[in-house]
């Protein structure tokens, strides 16, 4: 039992910080936010919480997906949306557009404001590095401007545009989001929704027997007419504003007959009256206007009820994805492989097997966490886990802690749990800096739509990209251990050796056969089995590389220490596959085309380099003796 | 054994070629941002050299072997290797299978790459095709509408007999096709007094008013190259009938000669077949407020009447009509304003003779290497126990 105590220890800090998150999520204020950050609606072609679409929102323009209120205190998202919906005068004041181009910064003569950051960190990061935020109210005057700007950079092609005109481009996307969310549900032109919703139920017949009246050339009422052109057009504008749907279909093809808040009108003037789901709406909207908080609560209990009536499955889906949002299981995931590889390092210098087996227990614990975000994702989307960039990259981290637990369970030498913790952070950060495009949660297009496919072919290459960069990253830390410590004897060097060999058969057998379904789905899809598209090739880059390293290996031309350089190079040909293909922006697998991320890809490629540098040193300076 | 038999069947040849393959790939996939996909494609795979243009000159110097020299190279070694090297044991059944896999991979790609042919069928609702036209390759049609009402007769002359200088006949034609200038690629002007004098020869039809100017070729997916030609037609005696200027995308040009009415054309090589596709229904969803594509489908009736058959056929993504070795794919459609107006489907259509044997490479690639690495797995751990 008393071994057992650092294991313990550990699980319990990461749990507690789990708990200590998940609380986080719900603000304690009058108004239930969870409550109303769980009413589904229909944006991107699927149906999400408010939850989702505040968090993806407020990412897309300020890069953080919470923000700071009056008093300065962390706040989620669903708070910030719940305002920009109802009371736009409000929101506008807040300063949540991060503006980090300088260029853009003196074009539009906004002013630095005062920030914390300390001399050291602006010297550290160069003063690129700062960036200042601005509230709509501040930017509004330059619109025109930013627009005019936005649409000269948009007639380049996107690898032909400055980092400004990026900026520019982006600054210009963010303004349209909030703006277009500001209306969704009420234009805002009078003060209360509920108010002018009877008042239209009571006008519509009035209305409606002007029009026709006039229409078929009659004397009419000219008042009524022109007061229902004027609404007419008042609606129009306000669906175009609107920035997703709101009220549900109900037919056989419900999933795509949803309506924006707008369609109010055309219940009134169809029907008599607006549905139960768009008065909710209404009073929701008036209740936060009033800051009456127990009649929003009310409102929004009243507006589930009416969805639930239409289909109970809307809130329960809703609700998954809520808790998926709050839970942030790659968050927590991420930091405890962090804690994790801390364990490791503890382990090296003391109580090696307690603390190995503290990173071991948790990593198991992450690895279950990861799989529960995964398998979220899996149920709330409803395709198979490997849908774009981002969940590969997920992906690839799970697949290959998996794997580094399976070798640290046979060969228990930690270094399974140093791969496994070092691989599971890197992938989850990268995961991080690749969701900041908005929702990762996306449909697919319809030739990807296939989750046969999805579920062999992807599935399959992606845990061959895996055991790739797994066996790279054994390699990686064979070579620093046994060129910087002696720690490594001639016995562990063998066995390292002979993990690193499995591993690459293992990647060689996903890459290769993963490839190749890649090439039939191609011949079902399009008819060609391969098109030498760039992504195609990446893959049969990283089948190339393992076959070669397995044939050195076979004729003897490598032993332990070549084929750790190899498959430290193996991170460079994996690298390559994986992003640098998304790079050159052409193909049908360019999805996503990313200029940010080419200097860190260098700079990883450079580090495999000099890593593969250092173990050319002859093997007399190296500090173990292998 | 002799040596060049041994240098054929050695690893390291294996190697060299895996080695060499590995920067071709890599080469061949940067240059596709220069060259476009297809390009590329010409230049570093479909062929045995890879060139380098020496800038400001018209020398190439190969620096390269092609994919097609790697290829061959890999093909020889894998086979001499499976006849002179390999022993065979039950123990080595995995590397076996593996190997011919990796054979039959390579020969698929091989045939593929000379033997495949894309085109694409555009049909119109309610309308029906019997020929698809060749996404790359054009040719020049001269059609003599004298026949009768409801038939022509096509000439059609495959774009490698364009060549500048050279000349076209067929002995039912009544003239002989001088071409003067061949472009691979054009842009298209409207003539004025800028217009140089060598542009100026074409005297009949569009070339009165317009002229071409040659542009490099492309290779990229969405590009397309105007194949143009600039040619003189003869009578018999040699007597001028005049010059036309021909490009893709132009509308037939129509002239009389000896009484009879022809046309001359630029367009996409064209494929016959004997039978009719006709579309019934195009339909194309997006998802709800977004311009994303859920799915596309085209409702077809397929008409063989040398075979007395009618069958109805819905093709859509992933779910191609296969028929009489031809495959025909939902390829795309011509989009208009309202996605729910959409009518015009395109089709792709393939024909692989070598289709079929990347199926049977991954059946056995996938076994072998399953079978090679688990033997592996249980004799190490097998060896493991025993040691602890």
């Amino acid at each position: 039992m008393k071994k057992r105590i650092p294991a313990i220890v550990a699980i319990a800090i990461l749990l507690m910080y789990f708990v200590m998150n998940f609380m986080k999520q719900s603000p304690k204020t009058e108004i239930d936010y969870t409550e109303f950050g769980k009413t589904p609606v229909h944006l991107n072609g699927r149906i999400q919480p408010l939850d989702s679409v505040a968090r993806n929102a407020l990412l897309s323009i300020q890069y953080k997906r919470t923000f700071k209120n009056d008093e300065g205190k962390k706040t989620p998202a669903i708070v910030w949306l719940a305002e920009l919906l109802t009371r736009p005068d409000l929101a506008h004041q807040r300063p949540v557009f991060k503006i980090q181009d300088e260029d853009i910064r003196s074009l539009l003569k906004l002013p630095e404001k005062p920030n914390n950051r300390s001399e050291l960190i602006i010297a550290l990061l160069g003063k690129g590095s700062e960036h200042f935020y601005y509230s709509f109210s501040e930017l509004a005057p330059f619109i025109k401007t930013i627009s005019e700007q936005a649409n000269k950079a948009g007639e380049l092609e996107s690898q032909q545009r400055s980092r400004f005109q990026k900026a520019i481009i982006q600054l210009a996307r963010s303004l349209s989001t909030y703006m277009s969310l500001s209306q969704t549900i009420h234009h805002g032109q009078v003060a209360s929704f509920d108010q002018e919703l009877s008042e239209l139920e009571a006008f519509a017949p009035i209305g409606i027997e002007a029009v026709s009246k006039q229409q078929r050339g009659g004397a009419y009422d000219e008042e009524a007419f022109n007061q229902m052109m004027s609404v007419g057009m008042l609606y129009q504008r306000f669906e175009q504003s609107a920035h997703f749907f709101t009220i549900p279909g109900s037919g056989q093809n419900r999933e795509r007959e949803w309506q924006k808040a707008s369609y109010a009108l055309s219940q009134i003037l169809q029907q008599g009256k607006a549905s139960e789901i768009a008065r909710s709406y209404a009073t929701l909207v008036d209740a936060y206007r009033d800051n009456d908080a127990s009649a929003f609560n009310q409102s929004v209990k009243a507006l589930h009820a009416d969805l639930d009536a239409i289909d109970p499955e809307l809130i329960k889906k809703a609700g998954v994805e809520q808790i998926f949002n709050f839970i942030e299981p790659f968050y927590i995931a991420a930091a405890g492989y962090v804690m994790a590889f801390l364990a490791v390092l503890i382990s090296w210098i003391r109580w090696p097997d307690k603390m190995n087996q503290a990173s071991l227990w948790l990593i198991l614990t992450c690895a279950i966490i990861h799989t529960v975000g995964i398998a979220l994702r899996i149920y709330i989307i409803g395709y198979a886990p490997v849908i774009n960039l981002y969940s590969s990259a997920i992906f690839v981290g799970w697949g290959a802690v998996l794997l580094a637990i399976g070798l640290e369970l046979i060969f228990k030498n930690g270094i399974g749990n140093a791969c496994a913790s070092i691989i599971g952070f890197s992938t989850l950060l990268v995961a991080h800096h690749l969701s900041a495009d908005g929702d990762t949660l996306e449909m697919l297009r319809a030739v990807l739509d296939n989750n046969f496919w999805l579920a062999t072919h992807v599935i399959i290459i992606t845990l061959g990209y895996s055991a790739t960069f797994l066996a790279g990253a054994i390699g990686f830390i064979f070579i620093l251990m046994s060129v910087l410590t002696d720690r490594i004897d001639k016995r562990s060097a063998r066995s390292i050796g002979t993990m690193v060999y499995g591993i690459i058969c293992f990647a060689m057998l996903f890459s290769f056969v993963g490839t190749i379904l890649g090439g039939i789905w191609a011949d079902q899809s399009w008819g060609r089995f391969w098109g030498w598209d760039p992504k195609e090739n990446g893959a049969l880059l990283i089948v190339i590389w393992n076959a070669i390293i397995l044939h050195c290996r076979w004729g003897g031309f490598v032993r332990t220490r070549g084929t750790m350089m190899m498959a430290v190079f193996g991170n460079v040909v994996f690298s390559w596959s994986w992003f640098g293909t998304n790079m050159l922006g052409i193909g049908l697998h360019a999805y996503g085309f990313m200029d940010q991320a080419f200097k860190y890809l260098a700079a990883f490629v450079g580090l495999q380099l000099l890593v593969i540098a250092l173990a050319a040193l002859p093997p007399k300076n190296w500090k173990s003796k292998i | 054994m002799k040596p060049f038999i041994k240098f054929f069947a050695s690893i390291e040849l294996a190697i060299a070629c895996m080695v060499l393959g590995l920067l071709l790939v890599f080469l061949g996939t940067i240059e596709q941002v220069n060259l476009g996909i297809h390009g590329a494609t010409e230049a570093y795979f479909y062929t045995f050299f890879v060139y380098w243009n020496i800038p400001n000159t018209e020398i190439s110097i190969p620096y390269l072997p092609g994919g097609y020299s790697i290829g061959l190279v890999l093909l020889t070694n894998l086979i001499t290797a499976l006849f002179v090297r390999f022993r065979y044991s039950w123990k080595k059944t995995g590397i076996f299978m593996i190997h011919i896999g990796v054979i039959t991979l390579l020969l698929g790609e091989l045939i593929s790459s000379m033997m495949q042919v894309d085109s694409s069928m555009m049909i119109d609702e309610g309308a029906s095709s019997n020929f698809s036209e060749d996404r790359i390759v054009t040719e020049l049609a001269i059609i003599d509408h004298s026949l009768s009402e409801t038939t022509d007769r096509v000439y059609a002359f495959p774009d490698s007999m364009l060549k500048s200088g050279r000349e076209a006949r067929h002995e039912d034609l009544p003239f002989i096709i001088s071409v003067n200038r061949h472009m691979e690629n054009s842009l298209l002007q409207r003539r004025d007094e800028n217009t140089p004098a060598d542009a100026l020869i074409a005297n009949k039809g569009f070339g009165l008013d317009l002229f071409a100017i040659e542009v490099p070729k492309t290779g990229k997916m969405d590009d397309i190259n105007y194949s143009t030609a600039i040619l003189t037609f003869f009578d018999s005696s040699g007597e001028v009938i005049g010059t036309w200027l021909a490009r893709l995308g132009l509308l037939p040009q129509k002239f009389t000669f000896d009484g009879k009415e022809y046309s001359l054309e630029i367009r996409r090589q064209r494929y016959y077949y004997p039978f009719d596709i006709k579309l019934i229904d195009f339909s194309h969803d997006r998802y709800l407020g977004t311009s994303v594509p859920m799915n596309f489908s085209s409702e077809i009736e397929l008409t063989n009447e040398d075979r007395g058959e009618k069958r109805d056929f819905l093709i859509y993504m992933n779910h191609p009509l296969r028929y009489n070795g031809i495959t025909f794919f939902q390829g795309s459609f011509v989009p208009t304003a309202n996605p729910d107006e959409d009518r015009i489907s395109i089709l792709q259509v393939v024909t692989n003779p070598g289709r079929h044997l990347p199926y049977i490479s991954c059946i056995l690639i996938f076994a072998g290497l399953a079978v090679q690495f688990t033997t592996s797995l249980i004799t190490f751990m097998g060896k493991r126990s025993k040691r602890s």
